[in-house]
């Protein structure tokens, strides 16, 4: 058997483990170290299992995600999340859909703060949704405005996805959170006119709030001030290079304990929640993540990204098109795996690919965490769903997903904006070089 | 309550002190570093490696918390359809996988450790710390997962016997 068989067959038996219910990073640690032991031997294979998960536990540039997880579960224990509902819902509150069209600038708002997808629907949706539902929103878009919202958490910088696609193809996390800037910005906006939209032409799904004064407009504002001060200096630092990512993790979790001590928003049970969180969401992602070290060690050794460059290559097909083949394969991965796991599992295959076809790296990171946004709201998977769903109990998952739809065809034509206009990830990092 | 009990509450406590300290150290020297670069020119002497390193006992201890609270991710899409006792079957399996799995890098970490250990000159770039008790920490925390996947172990097979 070849190499290449091998790595096929590996990969298909961790698919397989993971639908059966095997944990994620545990399955993709023993198929990688089987592999490897059949691919060379069985020194090969054990030196693989001692050396890689201690590479990635200490390495310098994967501290920043318990970092950034940290500032996310203070701001999150504070309740910052309710701030920023209220300082967009002062801004537009009262235009048709103003509520839901709020909650998405929330959700934006907080995405710059928290690195998580789930966080930030978790903390917008606790606030927002029974806020819409008093205002006789319509459940569909107001759990699903949440749901969409939620998944700018990994587009608008910090974002999780950013830092393990950096990492495992050697891209610049920094240009990779400024990449993520200006589609953010767009992207929400977007949203934001989709709902405007639908308002405006059916009334009754999203009623006008009342308007609000500038005196309330400003205290609005006033709550806030500080956490959007620090947003900034988070964004601003990378961008100038006065800090590296890791760095920029650690002020956004000294900034925002600073910030909720100030404003007496954090109680010691708080902090200790907030600790808490930081650490069973730590050691969530780095046992996935160790388990795909091990396993892209067996796949690099399959020699599967490279042949299957070549044969993409001797095809000949546009290089368009085989990125628009690729999303398709993570649009159908992403309503079946989890986003981590499936970036982890696939960036190692597709990564060298797409760079041989000529692409930018950090264009094709841009292209890969939007389509992961929208793995995170499709069925079955949907994790996003799950979280909404938790919080909208009596709301059933078919209204949500409903919900969502309009959204993701948002989405998925944002993807193509993207394709046509790279530029529009590719300004901000040219500015940095 | 009973020893193993105390056993489990008292590891899951050191676990969290453990990483709560972790990450404040993290926190602290990052911010105190980028403070004295950018307004005293004066940043502190090997921060990279005490972040990386303060990121190990963070990681190494959390992994194993993680188990406690039954949170590494799992995808149910089509465990969840599976019928009570096949699921219970299945859960057993991949237990004994899982142990089988922790006991591997428990072991590799610490036959490296061992070698820095024993090995003049395998210690860090810039502080020249002993790579050592690093290492040691991490086959610690795999200590601690494999002791938490292992009670796991036991109250599925209960479980089994019991349907």
């Amino acid at each position: 058997m070849s190499s290449f068989t091998i790595g096929v067959i590996g990969i298909l038996v961790v698919l397989l483990l993971l639908f059966w219910g095997f944990p994620i990073g545990f399955s993709m640690a023993l198929v990688g170290y089987v592999g490897v032991w059949y691919l060379v031997n069985p020194t090969a294979a054990f030196h693989v299992v001692a050396t890689e998960p201690f590479n990635a536990i200490s390495s310098y540039d994967f501290q920043v995600i318990p970092l950034f997880l940290l500032a996310a579960s203070i701001c999150l224990s504070a309740g910052l999340g309710r701030s920023l509902l209220r300082l967009a819902y002062n801004l537009v509150g009262r235009l048709p859909g103003g509520l839901a069209m709020s909650t998405i600038g929330a959700c934006g708002l907080f995405a710059a703060i928290s690195s998580s997808s789930i966080a930030t629907a978790v903390t917008i949706g606790t606030a927002a949704i029974p806020e819409m539902r008093s205002y006789k929103y319509d459940s569909a878009l107001a759990t699903g405005c949440v749901a969409a919202g939620g998944t700018l958490g990994i587009l608008i910088p910090p974002s999780g996805i950013f830092i393990i696609y950096g990492i495992i193809t050697e891209t610049s996390i920094a240009e990779l959170f400024v990449a993520g800037i200006i589609p953010g910005i767009i992207l929400t906006l977007m949203f934001m006119s989709l709902i405007y939209i639908r308002a405006r032409l059916k009334p009754q799904i999203g009623p006008p709030g009342p308007a609000t004064s500038l005196k309330e407009k400003l205290v609005a504002f006033g709550e806030c001030a500080e956490i959007m001060l620090l947003i900034l200096l988070v964004l601003i630092g990378i961008i100038v290079g006065w800090f590296t990512p890791t760095e920029a993790g650690g002020i956004a979790a000294f900034g925002s304990i600073v910030v909720t001590l100030i404003r007496r928003r954090l109680s010691w049970q708080g902090f200790k929640d907030a600790i808490v969180d930081t650490v069973l969401n730590t050691g969530m992602i780095f046992m996935v993540l160790i388990g795909a070290l091990i396993m892209n060690t067996f796949i690099a050794m399959s020699t599967i990204p490279m042949e299957l460059a070549e044969i993409v290559t001797s095809f000949g097909l546009p290089p368009v098109l085989v990125v628009g083949l690729i999303i398709c394969v993570y649009l159908v991965l992403g309503c079946l795996i989890d986003t981590m796991s499936m970036i982890l599992l696939t960036i190692p295959i597709f990564f060298p690919v797409v760079t041989g076809l000529g692409f930018d790296p950090i264009w094709f990171g841009v292209i890969i965490v939007l389509v992961t946004e929208i793995a995170m709201i499709t069925p079955p998977i949907g994790m996003n769903v799950y979280v909404i769903s938790g919080v909208a109990k009596d709301v059933p998952m078919e209204v949500i997903f409903k919900g969502i739809l309009p959204f993701v065809v948002v989405e998925i034509a944002f993807v193509i904006l993207l394709i046509t206009f790279p530029q529009l990830a590719l300004f901000l990092p040219g500015l940095m070089k | 309550m009973s020893f193993w009990s105390k056993l489990d509450g008292l590891t899951t406590r050191v676990a969290i002190v453990v990483c709560g300290a972790s990450l404040v150290v993290m926190m602290g020297a990052v911010v105190a570093n980028v403070i004295g670069r950018i307004f005293f020119a004066l940043p502190i002497y090997g921060t990279v490696e005490i972040v990386s390193l303060g990121g190990v006992f963070l990681i190494s201890f959390a992994v194993g918390y993680t188990e406690r609270k039954q949170s590494h991710i799992v995808i149910r899409i089509l465990f969840s359809r599976f019928p009570q006792r096949l699921q219970s079957f299945f859960t057993t399996v991949f237990l004994f996988l899982s142990l089988g799995v922790i006991a591997l890098l428990a072991w590799g970490g610490f036959w490296i450790g061992l070698e820095d250990a024993t090995t003049p000159g395998a210690t860090t770039y810039v502080l020249h710390l002993n790579k050592a008790p690093f290492r040691f920490a991490w086959v610690l925390g795999c200590i601690i997962l494999f002791g938490f996947l292992f009670r796991h172990l036991l109250i599925a097979l209960n479980q089994v016997r019991k349907k």
